[in-house]
């Protein structure tokens, strides 16, 4: 076991240093550079300032610098946020991401998997439709369009939350809710199939006839054997969330770290396009590599497979 | 059904109460923005949106309308525009000066003002701020500026030095600059922010980290940046060691960062905002609310053609594309925003010799949507070029849906009055800069905001070599007024000078003006004093106060 975390653990490293060397190279084939903007400024003046962050030296050494500070954890200055480090920026970005991230998860997951348990053991019944219909809507109709309309009506028109902002729980409400449905539907989906698998099977008909409780038939029996599917696409699930809120972001004007990720390629501001994709490849990579290691502690036969002995 | 209602409702409080465990642990506890609106009678409370986060807030350094905002806010150069947009002695750090005879040098005598940390602003704190900007060291974008001073040009360059700059502080009063030639937008310039003074001992303790956080900075405006969330919020108070803080009334400014159109709106609506410019498919909605104004900036928006493209590069095929358009009709159906057709490259309001510069030299060179000449001019041009027909045309645009808006609209203008097939092409941002510096393009929709307040600055880019000319446009006689122009201190002959410019321009139209561009916002009535200058910062806030909240 600890032989396969290393080898995994190695895995990780050659795949970040493979995105980071990647990464590096195309983004400097986007046209212009950070400093280039409507006003063109006089040739000299570029040059002083490609000079002062080190883009005047051949991108190979560019690329050396960058390996030796990122060995040391330091991301680089940003070039369009002149005097704050990518570092200070993720720092203060991520945790708003995080937090409405995490609580779409927890909504979407616990909902889901209700919905689902209930509309399994309703099998066509009124909450079969219901949790389709949710379903269908979480699947279909994109999170900004859910975020605008909560907003309008929610928001604007009811005047129950605040439109936008962020600093209290009453503002993470409203984003939060319009995250959820994606992974709603997705675990919903999930948990009713496999719990229609598991009523099928024969010790469930055991159970009925030992004579145990419904509660305690579906409790024990149903449920436990039926979230495992679920719980290895929490994982992606998870990552997808937390680093796709760039929208929903935008719309409640909440300081998170998706507008730095998706702005930093229009801006080339290349040390913030390096820095935020190897935070969020580094999650996902962590992620992953959790999902598998949980795989192999309730799978021997995956651990025995990929050569742990 | 009512037992289903009543598993939802359970269900869902007690999915809330888990969230709000989690959201307690993760330590979040700043201060609600954007939904301060319990405000008292005539509590001096503003309630605006800044629309992004400022890139810096290093005075030397920021080059961008945001940071320009707040900086004119919480930082005075020599001078401060007044209400109308004008310059009077006495108006900021400098309570008088002196100009002499040949227009060259300045001598600027101080009024007793102080930091916000309670030090004297001295002359001393102006002449190392210039000098910062201009040490090659400090990479400053708008270090060119300062390059109407002796010898700064050459210090940024590297090939002077920094005690050759024309800028001396002959004692804590006073400081004097010297120029290398006459420029009479020289003394509105000592308003922008690369002209603001810095104090030596913050700058030397800080270094880069200068207007990174409220803390790393002193202030000599009337207010001071009190907090600064990342992202979230910018809030300013009321600056207590300010010379003029008698008729300053704000106590507070709350700058919010909500970049959604949609929720920019609905902000304005529930009232947390108290004036909101109004994003162009949202004008319908407001344009006949006593709420609405709009102004014109002091910017013009042009096709510019690629005069080396073999088609482009014949002036008569320019003249057709130009005079082809409908500018009536875009801006009343398409801008919507109160934009004005622009037939003349210099905005109106930019002062000339006695006035206004454009009532100096005539309101327009052409008559608007003028078909039947833009169609003898095309023939004549397809004739000058040996073609019987127009192949298609390529026209580039930035990815905006405003920009793909106002690029579909003159594709069918073109196509109804010349026939001409246009393709558009739509790129991003960067991407058209490049494109537009290697020349790779046919006809592109361009803008020019004023960098002063003088006609130079639509007119010195047209020039040969200047780097921002990148239509390509080359007319020795054009050269020549403007470099005459520049260095004359006869003020009535060099307005002469760019007036004949203008007129050259035109007549070889290597760009097609279109519009002059207006701003639509709304503000609700309690607010009184906020001036929105027409170019600059998007508010100035030195005399706002809240009155019938």
């Amino acid at each position: 076991m600890l032989r396969y975390t290393l080898e995994r653990t190695m895995y990780m490293i050659i795949t970040l240093w493979v995105i980071v060397t990647l990464t590096f190279f195309l983004m400097h084939m986007i046209p212009g550079d950070p400093f280039t903007s409507e006003k063109r400024v006089p040739e000299q003046i570029r040059q002083n300032m490609l000079a002062k962050y080190h883009l005047d030296k051949p991108l190979i050494v560019q690329y050396g610098y960058y390996l030796r500070n990122l060995l040391h954890g330091d991301l680089g200055i940003s070039l369009k946020y002149l005097n704050r480090t990518v570092n200070e920026i993720i720092a203060n970005g991520f945790p708003a991401s995080f937090q409405i991230g995490m609580q779409s998860i927890i909504l979407g997951v616990f909902l889901g998997l209700i919905l689902g348990i209930v509309a399994a053991l309703n099998r066509n019944g009124f909450w079969d439709y219901v949790s389709m219909i949710l379903a269908i809507i979480g699947r279909s109709v994109p999170n900004f369009i859910i975020a605008t309309l909560l907003q309008y009506w929610i928001a604007s028109k009811l005047r129950w939350l605040p439109v936008s902002g962020w600093g209290t729980f009453a503002h993470t409400i409203l984003p939060s809710i319009a995250l959820s449905f994606a992974s709603l539907s997705i675990i919903s989906r999930l948990m009713r199939a496999s719990m229609l698998d598991v009523i099928g099977q024969d010790y469930i008909k055991t159970a009925k006839s030992k004579g145990l409780s419904s509660f305690e038939i579906i409790w024990r029996h149903m449920i436990r054997n039926a979230i495992l599917p679920v719980i290895t696409v929490l994982g992606p699930l998870i990552a997808g969330i937390v680093t796709g809120t760039f929208v929903v972001e935008r719309i409640f004007g909440i300081p998170g770290l998706g507008k730095y990720f998706v702005q930093s390629i229009y801006n080339n501001d290349y040390t913030m396009i390096l820095g935020t994709t190897i935070f969020y490849s580094a999650i996902l990579v962590f992620l992953v590599f959790l999902v598998d290691i949980t795989y192999g502690l309730i799978d021997p036969r995956i651990r025995l497979a990929k050569g742990g002995k | 059904m009512l037992k289903h209602k009543r598993i939802i409702v359970t269900l869902l409080s007690l999915v809330l109460v888990l969230s709000a465990l989690l959201a307690g642990c993760s330590g979040q506890s700043k201060t609600a923005t954007s939904t301060t609106s319990t405000n008292t009678q005539s509590e001096q409370v503003l309630n605006l949106n800044l629309g992004d986060e400022p890139p810096t807030l290093d005075p030397q350094k920021a080059t961008d309308e945001v940071s320009i905002t707040i900086l004119n806010d919480v930082l005075e150069g020599l001078v401060r525009y007044n209400k109308d947009g004008k310059i009077e002695k006495g108006s900021g750090l400098a309570k008088d000066w002196t100009i002499s005879e040949d227009g060259l040098t300045y001598t600027f005598y101080l009024r007793d003002a102080k930091w916000s940390d309670g030090n004297p602003i001295t002359a001393y704190d102006f002449e190392y701020a210039w000098k910062r900007a201009l040490d090659p060291n400090t990479g400053s974008q708008y270090a060119y500026q300062l390059y109407y001073i002796k010898g700064a040009e050459e210090y940024n360059s590297g090939k002077g030095s920094a005690d050759q700059v024309g800028v001396k502080a002959l004692d804590d009063k006073t400081l004097q600059v010297t120029l290398k030639a006459p420029a009479p937008q020289f003394l509105g310039l000592t308003s922008f922010v690369t002209y603001m003074p810095l104090e030596k001992a913050i700058y030397e303790k800080y270094g880069d980290k200068v207007g990174s956080d409220p803390n790393n900075m002193v202030y000599s405006g009337p207010f001071i940046v009190k907090e600064w969330n990342h992202e979230q919020n910018i809030v300013l108070e009321k600056n207590p060691y300010y010379w003029d803080k008698d008729n300053v009334k704000l106590q507070t400014i709350n700058f919010s960062m909500i970049k959604d159109n949609n929720s920019l709106v609905q902000n304005y609506d529930t009232g947390a905002f108290d004036s909101i410019f109004i994003p162009g498919d949202y004008i319908d909605k407001y344009k006949d609310s006593p709420e609405y104004h709009n102004y014109a900036l002091a910017t013009v928006w042009y096709l510019q053609f690629n005069n080396k493209d073999k088609i482009f590069k014949n002036a008569n095929i320019r003249k057709a594309f130009t005079l082809s358009i409908n500018r009536e009709l875009f801006v009343k159906e398409v801008a919507k925003n109160g934009s004005i057709p622009a037939e003349a490259i210099v905005p109106p309001g930019i002062p000339g010799y006695n006035g206004d510069f454009r009532s100096e030299a005539g309101p327009g060179y052409f008559k608007d949507n003028d078909v039947a000449q833009a169609k003898e001019y095309l023939q004549k041009g397809l004739q000058e070029l040996g073609l019987s027909k127009l192949p298609n045309i390529k026209f580039l645009t930035g990815d905006t849906d405003t920009a793909k808006k106002y690029a579909v609209a003159l594709q069918q203008m073109w196509n109804q009055a010349l026939g001409v097939q246009v393709e558009i092409q739509s790129v991003a941002f960067k991407v058209r800069l490049d494109m537009m510096d290697k020349g790779d393009y046919q006809i592109v929709l361009a803008g020019w905001g004023a960098d002063y307040n003088d006609p130079m600055t639509f007119l010195d880019m047209w020039e040969t070599n200047n780097g921002n000319n990148t239509a390509f446009y080359s007319n020795p006689n054009y050269d020549k007024l403007i470099e005459e122009a520049k260095v004359n201190g006869d003020l009535k002959a060099r307005n002469e000078e760019m007036i004949q410019a203008e007129k050259i321009l035109m007549e070889d139209m290597p760009i097609g003006p279109l519009w002059f561009q207006a701003r639509a916002y709304v503000v609700k009535p309690y607010v009184k004093n906020l001036y929105f200058p027409t170019f600059g910062p998007d508010w100035e806030m030195k005399w706002t106060y809240i009155e019938g909240k």
